[in-house]
């Protein structure tokens, strides 16, 4: 491939391939230098994250020369200078960054020695290879070695990812939520985020690239066309969707767009020669790129897009090739046919994207605070609430693993995100707990976060999330309390009592409308006859909802029921008021027998 | 005779192997490849379809007339890898299974047609019976080459079980699963074999006739 | 034109020999991959027809639901039908008739139906139900696994018309069993106390003597004092009703359920034409059944009919 094109007459220049590569790979370990400062200094990383980087390096880079120097060997030419002449560190430098942290080193030695030999050598060496090496490293990486990580290294799953999940399609709101577990879009543009070892840095690439482009390593066509080509694309989907202009900026910071974009693009070796060919290489994998993410099942759209318009390249290169002053209007022609038909194409594709249900889990920092504790729908509910040396809260967190992921966990996460910031500011020992927003359709799940917040105050709090209260004297005829057994000792008389519940209960009780098999609630109900009043209350057998009825039976619960008389209001238990109302009928039916 | 009996038959299984030499059959051997088992019985199915097709044409070979000879050479070979079909559904149900719609495929594995119109229709019925054996065990041995490599690198177990019984004969763990290359059990994985065991017998194959040249 | 002749003889014999070949090595392997396809399915076979000779029949089924079909010597035939229903994997079963077209034996073979639901189609009450049956009926749906039932149901008529097409038994192809009735009970009349519902009439147009009210009213998700909602998760609403007075006889004339709030498949048994017609001609001292098993539901309409009579009756 020649490296000039420019249309005749040419001059000598200074550049030599030598030069390039030198200058690319200078770019390249500023890339990877801040991927090395990003894992030392990360939250979750670490050094050994930095050192394992710096090992995969190496591993690609000595399989790579090695690989190059036995083909040298074999094939009976010079190997030292070959081996200069064949630049396989830049693919394995550039593979190396394409790959996650967690890539065990077989896996990377493996496919840098397949990428290396497949992709570069059986073509005839450096500069006849038809695709880009370190793609084809990377792509057989996915495809036989995802699996293969070494498990000490976790990565949490990276936005492209997880946005590939969601449809990549998402509302407003959501985003500013799904967001902020990366850190927000500029956290993004830094590259202080999870993703492959060097693509996270747009800020830092796109530095890197303009050096290059200053330096006449790369051409600035390329990226510029690619990059532009997906920000108007995606700008189209995303109005045609209703979504802002966090949607273009978005795609064009994830999933090494940007990398591929300076660094494999720009491969003059398999692009094209003329600048018209070039402009349809880059829209070409533009296009490519925003489909196969939007309808295909692969979130890294930019690899096979590389692949792909490599392939094309030779037929590129056929049609916009020749006189290139001659062929400037067929060429411009072909450009914005492409141009047309692409973006029609893609928007068209885009408008039918669905977002799908996804649970945004709003990272929960460790704080450090007081604790407090109470019980919610499946399990219990923790806050953390900071406080600074006056007393004022800076910071609350609440975390509820066992909640259910749709009702309750999502209501802790809107706490996380939205409610508590109304309690910082405020001092500790006024703050009105009570005040905050619940989430409706999560009540208990609330509930117990606002208890939770109180316990932490050092408040007395009764893990009943508790609700209306009603008069033991209502007419509870419908529960239809009976008593089957009386023991008397002394003043106390214990009365056996069987009364229907929330599955029985008049009419028909609600057995039929679920499925359920429902009983008769037991229940011990001891009686002062002097005071007329109720001494203890135990439930002996449970014939309810499980999971919500049973709640009930609690001592604490029925402990409240202790000194009631028939004028008494006792509460029910928020969410089981069925339940809860056959220990006031029980309680009601005992009381009047010993009054007979 | 004999002599010439050995360079025929090396013929068929080096230089002009089917597989790597003349690229014929590829479709079907990318298919199968995937572990000497079913290269194995392939390639006893395709071996047994060429002797006996060879045998047939070769002894009708002076009373089929000239134009109608393709579509009298097809009936015989249909009807041969349909009797083996057959066959191999009653006897060896396992190997049907794996094999499944390839084993009717060798109708129009070019091997078995190229062969009958090439040698077959114009030699005796020894030596066609004898080319159909050299270019079957040609076609079987690139089979296994390739099954093997890919079952190897691929899965890092090397087995060989018995057709008619399904008892495994035997089962080698070679490479342990953390560091197999299961690229090598897929279909681009079939294709860079192919490539490494055609170029490695072009080059064998060059490097003879620089020999032989050279005398 | 003589060697044409030849030429398209030649071709034959050759053909006739190949053909004769064939026949021969047909009849060889033939039973031997036969008895293999049966050996495996003999074990399921043997729940229907113990101890029996059996072989297998041509599949000339067209609907694809059948995938064996076997006969037991002397006794009848065993059709192996794969069908979907509710779940996302298939499930499978034998249905078998006996050779005067009753019904042998029905046996599910997988199934990973929702328990409680689609499995009841391969239970014993609907089991006994199909046993009763014989190859010219219709067979009936479930209720409540609307989804299994069509499946298992497909699948029996596609084995009913094989089998009848075989015996030379005439029957309906498509005779639809009866949907089940709705099963009504308890009485409610509607002057009941049914305040808890809390009716309410938004909209109120008169046509001569007939009034008809728009009435929101709460049913078994959001009736007091606290609804269903909390306790199972769903998201309930109030079911809203058109009910039609007839001034002149203070009677009900037509009740029509314009939204529905509550347990879909359960309280939406309710919004049925039959069911709402039982209110026609009722007055404030009628008593209507409810719907089984959608009592809280039905007593909305019970509800929105009396708050509907009392506005007429201002």
């Amino acid at each position: 491939m020649k490296f000039t094109f420019k249309p005749s007459p040419n001059y000598r220049d200074s550049l030599s391939t030598q030069g390039i590569m030198r200058d690319l790979t200078i770019g390249l370990l500023v890339v990877f230098a801040f991927s090395l400062f990003h894992y030392a200094t990360g939250e979750n990383l670490g050094v050994s994250y930095a050192i394992r980087a710096v090992g995969l390096l190496a591993t690609s880079i000595i399989s790579a020369e090695v690989t190059e120097a036995i083909y040298f060997v074999i094939t009976k030419q010079p190997v030292v200078s070959s081996l200069k002449n064949s630049f396989g560190w830049v693919t394995a430098i550039i593979l190396t960054l394409m790959c996650p942290i967690n890539i065990t080193y077989y896996a990377l030695a493996v496919s840098t020695i397949l990428a290396i030999f497949f992709g570069k050598l059986v073509f005839g060496g450096f500069g006849q290879n038809i695709f880009n090496p370190a793609a084809l490293g990377r792509a057989i990486v996915m495809s036989s070695f995802a699996g293969s990580v070494a498990v000490d290294f976790a990565t949490s799953a990276t936005p492209t990812a997880s946005f590939a999940s969601a449809g990549w399609e998402m509302a407003n709101d959501t985003f500013t939520l799904f967001i902020a577990q990366f850190g927000g879009l500029f956290e993004m543009f830094v590259g202080r985020y999870a993703g492959a070892i060097g693509e996270t840095s747009a800020l830092v690439i796109l530095l890197v690239g303009a050096f290059l482009v200053w330096r006449k390593v790369i051409d600035w066509k390329v990226p510029v066309t690619y990059l532009v080509t997906i920000f108007v694309t995606t700008l189209l989907i995303g109005l045609v969707n209703g979504e802002g202009l966090w949607y273009p900026l978005f795609h064009l910071l994830t999933g090494g767009v940007m990398f591929g974009a300076i660094f494999m693009l720009t491969d003059p070796v398999t692009n094209p020669t003329s600048s018209a060919g070039r402009v349809i290489f880059a829209m070409g994998a533009a296009f490519l790129t925003v489909l196969i993410r939007i309808k295909a099942n692969l979130p890294e759209g930019v690899l096979y897009s590389i692949l792909l318009m490599n392939m094309l390249s030779p037929a590129i290169e056929r049609l916009t090739t020749g006189n290139q002053i001659k062929t400037l209007a067929k060429n411009v022609r072909s450009v914005v046919i492409i141009a047309v038909a692409g973006l029609v194409v893609l928007v068209g594709l885009g408008s039918t994207l669905e977002a799908k249900e996804v649970r945004i889990s709003v990272p929960t920092e460790d704080i450090e605070g007081i604790e407090g504790v109470a019980a919610g729908f499946g399990g219990d509910v923790k806050v953390t609430i900071a406080t600074d040396d006056n007393g004022i809260i800076t910071k609350v967190v609440a975390e509820g693993k066992d909640e259910t992921e749709t009702i309750g966990g999502a209501a802790i996460d809107k706490f996380n995100a939205e409610y508590f910031n109304s309690l910082q500011g405020v001092a500790l020992a006024e703050a009105d707990f009570d005040a905050l927003d619940s989430v409706s359709g999560a009540t208990i799940t609330s509930t117990a976060i606002k208890n939770a917040l109180k316990n932490a105050r050092g408040e007395e709090v009764s893990n009943l999330a508790l609700g209306s209260a009603y008069a033991i004297n209502d007419d509870y005829s419908s529960f239809n309390a009976k008593i089957d057994n009386e023991t008397a000792d002394g003043n106390l008389v214990t009365y056996t009592i069987r009364v229907k519940g929330y599955g029985l209960i008049d009419p028909e009780g609600h057995a039929g409308e679920s499925g359920h098999e429902y009983a008769r609630n037991y229940y011990d109900v001891t009686v002062d006859k002097d005071t007329m009043s109720i001494t203890s209350v135990k439930m002996t057998s449970f014939g309810d909802t499980e999971g919500i009825g049973d709640k009930v039976n609690n001592e604490e619960y029925l402990a409240l029921f202790e000194g009631a008389t028939l004028d008494s209001e006792i509460d029910t238990i928020s969410g089981a008021t069925w339940t809860s109302r056959s220990v006031h009928a029980a309680c009601k039916a005992a009381l009047e027998a010993a009054n007979q | 005779m004999s002599e010439k009996k050995k360079s025929s038959f090396a013929t068929g299984l080096i230089a002009e192997n089917p597989v790597f030499g003349l690229y014929l059959g590829i479709c079907s051997t990318l298919a199968i490849s995937t572990n000497i088992n079913n290269a194995l019985g392939m390639g006893v199915a395709v071996t047994f379809v060429l002797i006996m097709s060879n045998v047939i044409i070769s002894l009708m070979r002076k009373i089929i007339p000239d134009e109608i000879r393709i579509p009298v050479y097809i009936v015989i070979i249909a009807s041969l890898v349909t009797i083996v079909e057959m066959l191999i559904h009653a006897y060896a149900p396992s190997l049907y299974t794996a094999l499944g719609a390839f084993i009717s495929l060798i109708v129009v594995n070019c091997i078995i047609l190229g062969r009958a119109e090439a040698f077959a229709s114009k030699n005796p019925v020894l030596p066609s019976a004898f080319d159909g054996l050299s270019m079957g065990c040609g076609y079987t041995l690139s089979l296994l080459a390739i099954s093997f490599i890919r079952q190897l690198l691929g899965t890092g177990i090397i087995s060989l079980s018995n057709p008619f019984t399904d008892a495994t004969i035997f089962s080698v763990t070679i490479i342990p699963e953390n560091y197999i290359i299961s690229l090598f059990t897929s279909q681009t994985g079939a294709f860079l074999t192919f490539a490494i065991c055609a170029a490695a017998l072009s080059a064998y194959v060059n490097k003879q006739k620089k020999k032989e040249a050279a005398k | 034109m003589k060697k044409i002749i030849y030429l398209s003889c030649f071709l034959g014999l050759v053909c006739a020999v190949a053909g004769g070949a064939l026949t021969i090595v047909n009849n060889a392997t033939a039973p031997i991959i036969e008895a293999m396809a049966l050996e495996s399915e003999k074990a399921n076979l043997e729940l229907i027809y113990p101890g029996a000779n059996f072989s297998e029949v041509e599949n000339t089924d067209e609907t694809g639901l059948i995938k064996g079909i076997y006969q037991a010597e002397g006794l009848g035939y065993i059709y192996k039908v794969e069908n979907y229903g509710y779940a996302s994997t298939p499930f499978t079963f034998l249905i078998a008739f006996n050779n005067d077209g009753t019904v042998a034996g029905y046996q599910v073979l997988s199934s990973s139906e929702t328990s409680g639901f689609g499995s009841r189609c391969f239970e014993e009450d609907y089991s006994n139900q199909v046993k009763a049956l014989t190859s010219a009926d219709a067979f009936p749906l479930l209720s409540g696994a609307t989804l299994t039932s069509t499946g298992v149901t497909n699948g029996i008529d596609a084995a009913k018309a094989h089998f009848n097409n075989l015996q030379g038994i005439e029957y309906d192809p498509n005779a639809k069993a009866e949907a089940p009735a709705l099963a009504t009970g308890n009485p409610v009349s509607l002057s009941d106390d049914l305040s808890s519902f809390d009716a309410k009439i938004d909209n109120e147009t008169a046509d001569g003597n007939l009034v008809t009210y728009t009435i929101r009213v709460k049913g078994y998700g959001l009736i007091d004092p606290e609804g269903h909602a909390g306790e199972s998760g769903h998201e309930y609403a109030r079911n809203y009703y058109d009910v039609t007075v007839d001034k002149d006889t203070m009677s009900i004339t037509s009740v029509k359920m314009t939204s529905f709030g509550d347990t879909e498949g359960i309280g939406d048994k309710v919004n049925n034409e039959e069911y709402l017609a039982l209110f026609e001609g009722a007055t404030l001292d009628s008593e209507i059944d409810t719907v089984t098993g959608a009592t809280w539901t039905s007593k909305s309409v019970h509800a929105a009919c009396k708050a509907a009579l009392e506005a007429a009756n201002q």
